[in-house]
């Protein structure tokens, strides 16, 4: 696949917004899929719902998941799609406000890959956003895809 | 009898007379009771010999017995206990010598008086031998009856003498020993006979139980007995008990003459004469009321306390709980606005610098300043919030290494900065490790901040003792503070510094001395303005003194 696709989990439409201008800053140019909430979040992965009949050959290169969202929170996301064998290897990078030790020890109990806490300060938020796009868009080598049955 | 208008003067008292004894005189006295009967102890190998003798002895108050050989006396002396012996010298098998030499090796006999009788043609040698193996007297054969009637009479008299002086002082011990039990106020002591009927009762009985000795001597206790003790058999059961094994005791609840309960205490002591035949019983018994409902209370707050430590406890949880989910919210919720603001300003500067003017950019740094302190209360609020409700662990930890780590961190946020770090080695403490982190970050970075005015600094950490108790410190060569404030420098959001000069939020010694007391030590601080802090803290109280840690 050559669309390295970002899928953004995030309900905060201001924060939406920061991450967007913070991936633009860093010139991270990769489409971004935004899901609201949970439930929305586990459609497009699956091609459910708004979603039905998406191509699922295309999955996003990162994820990157807000905890507290509406409908399904952001651990029972990951919950789902580390039991789907379809979405189980994709990369998530949990990015929430909380850093609160049990979030943090929850989110790696379900096989987060990485935990970022969002800084207050735009200014470091921006650079958090330039190292994890040059990590896991460009350094890491994903698993690949696998074929649907 | 004594007539009271002519007293009868000791002197005129001749023996053998009737002797007057006073009750109320107990140490009046030297007068002989003929009731006392002296046994006198013939010891011969020829009967006509004791006969003679026996004519001449016998009289009123005296029993006269013969033996005829020494086996035949040391019978005699198995048997009963004699005033007076005459023994015959020459006696075959056993002579009087062995009889006598016998006789005093018992103890009951060790001081019995003995005459040896003896024919005329005695050497001295048998006179001497006589004497040392025991004998009083020597007499020789054939006994002139005035001379043996004379000595026999000094010795039973003597006798008499001794031995209602040995009854009188025992019907004295007796009858001091019996109104001592009367008296005594605070036992029920009391006599029973074998069949459990009262013989005697005390003053303490009285009061202990309402009932006076007449209503009760000759009844048996079934009155003293609860209704359900009575149907159940206890006073019975309790007497069989004393019978079969010679003493049993009990706790239970009696009544009172008027009706009321009281908590006894009963001990129940088999009374067995010398033949081991059951006399009756001694009961003590106290009256423990007092101590009972003492117990009874001091049970019931127990219960009433551990009651409400559970209560307490509950609540205590509920409100732990509910911080947790209260830091959990404002963790999540507080800081998302604070990323708008912040971002959207920075976002303003950005892209519309150029239009803002110097003074709109300053507004917006301000406002960006802002919010970033808010954020950093923020989390000083979240972190005190969770050293209280934490868990806590006490393991061994190694300050130095944890000092030093810190130090490291310290040096990475300002390379630049020259300030040599003075680290004492092998500082270990008793404690949680996580939680003494948070404090030694506080006070290493308050000691980093407060010197950073400095080209050179340098910033210590030791242990002192005081009184006994390590004392951990910091210390610093910097800013220093005012000693008049110090009892506000570990209050929350309490500052001594304006955030011009130093920036913070008040909270991070509020969160050390949160830390501390949960490990049941004390922290303060020593400075001077402008030469530097000191900051100590301990771990442990020293012995004896109460932890005032607030642990879960």
């Amino acid at each position: 696949m050559t669309k390295k696709m970002i899928l953004l989990v995030e309900d905060n439409p201001d924060d939406e917004a920061l991450t967007l201008r913070a991936l633009k800053q860093n010139k991270i140019q990769n489409e971004v899929v935004v899901a609201r909430d949970g439930a929305e979040a586990l459609d497009y992965l699956f091609a459910r719902g708004a979603y039905a009949g998406r191509d699922l050959r295309v999955m996003p290169q990162l994820i990157l998941l807000d905890l507290k969202l509406p409908k399904v929170d952001g651990l029972e996301v990951l919950q789902r799609l580390r039991a789907d064998p379809r979405t189980a290897l994709l990369p998530v990078v949990v990015l929430t406000s909380s850093k609160e030790g049990r979030d943090v020890i929850e989110s790696y109990r379900h096989s987060a890959n990485s935990y970022i806490p969002k800084p207050v300060d735009f200014a470091q938020f921006t650079e958090a956003v330039r190292q994890l796009g040059l990590y896991w868009l460009v350094l890491n080598e994903p698993a690949p895809v696998p074929r649907s049955a | 009898m004594t007539q009271p208008s002519h007293p009868m003067p000791l002197t005129e008292v001749k023996p053998g007379t009737v002797a007057p004894v006073e009750p109320d005189r107990p140490s009046s006295p030297v007068a002989l009771t003929p009731a006392i009967t002296a046994n006198i102890l013939l010891v011969d190998d020829d009967p006509r010999s004791l006969m003679a003798m026996e004519t001449i002895l016998a009289g009123p108050g005296r029993k006269i017995v013969k033996a005829e050989s020494g086996e035949d006396a040391l019978r005699h002396l198995l048997q009963q206990d004699f005033a007076l012996i005459l023994l015959d010298v020459r006696m075959p098998r056993l002579d009087g010598f062995e009889t006598a030499a016998l006789i005093r090796q018992r103890a009951r006999s060790r001081y019995t008086p003995i005459i040896f009788l003896s024919a005329v043609d005695t050497m001295d040698a048998d006179v001497f031998r006589g004497l040392s193996s025991g004998a009083v007297d020597y007499l020789f054969k054939p006994v002139v009856p005035q001379v043996l009637q004379t000595k026999v009479s000094v010795f039973v008299d003597l006798f008499r003498l001794s031995e209602q002086l040995y009854q009188q002082a025992v019907q004295q011990s007796e009858e001091r020993f019996r109104l001592f039990v009367e008296q005594v106020q605070d036992y029920a002591i009391i006599l029973l006979d074998s069949t459990g009927l009262v013989q005697t009762w005390n003053a303490g009985a009285q009061r202990v139980t309402g009932y006076a000795a007449a209503e009760i001597i000759g009844q048996s206790l079934i009155c003293l007995y609860t209704q359900e003790d009575r149907a159940a058999g206890k006073r019975e059961s309790l007497l069989q008990t004393a019978r079969t094994a010679g003493r049993v005791e009990d706790e239970g609840w009696r009544v009172r003459k008027d009706g009321s309960h009281f908590w006894a205490n009963v001990v129940l002591t088999a009374l067995h004469d010398e033949a081991g035949q059951l006399q009756g019983f001694a009961k003590v018994t106290r009256d423990l009321t007092e101590r009972k409902r003492a117990d009874e209370e001091i049970h019931r707050l127990n219960v009433a306390l551990e009651q409400r430590v559970l209560e307490r406890t509950a609540q205590l949880e509920a409100a732990n709980k509910e911080l947790e989910s209260f830091s959990y919210s404002v963790s999540h919720d507080l800081r998302a606005p604070l990323r708008s603001i912040d971002g959207f300003s920075l976002a303003l500067l950005e892209d519309l610098g150029d239009k803002l003017g110097l003074q709109g950019k300053d507004y917006l740094r301000r406002v960006r300043e802002a919010t970033q302190r808010m954020g950093q209360l923020i989390d000083d609020l979240l972190n005190l919030a969770r050293v209280t409700r934490e868990e806590m662990r006490r393991e061994p930890v190694d300050l130095s290494a944890l000092a030093r780590s810190i130090a490291t961190d310290l040096k990475r946020t300002q390379p630049d900065r020259q300030v040599a770090f003075a680290i004492a080695d092998g500082v270990v403490a008793k404690g949680d490790a996580h939680l003494l982190r948070v404090a030694l970050e506080n006070l290493l970075g308050n000691a980093w901040k407060f010197t950073s005015k400095q080209p050179r600094t340098r910033i210590e950490f030791g242990v002192d003792r005081q009184n006994g108790t390590p004392a951990y410190f910091v210390r610093d060569d910097g800013a220093g503070f005012d000693m008049a404030y110090s009892g506000k420098l570990f209050g929350a959001f309490q500052r001594l510094h304006s955030n011009k000069e130093f920036e913070g939020t008040g909270i991070g010694l509020a969160t050390v001395k949160r830390v501390i007391r949960r490990h049941g030590g004390r922290v303060w601080a020593e400075s001077l303005v402008g030469q530097g802090a000191t900051f100590y803290f301990t771990l442990h109280l020293p012995e004896g003194s109460q932890p005032i840690g607030v642990s879960r």
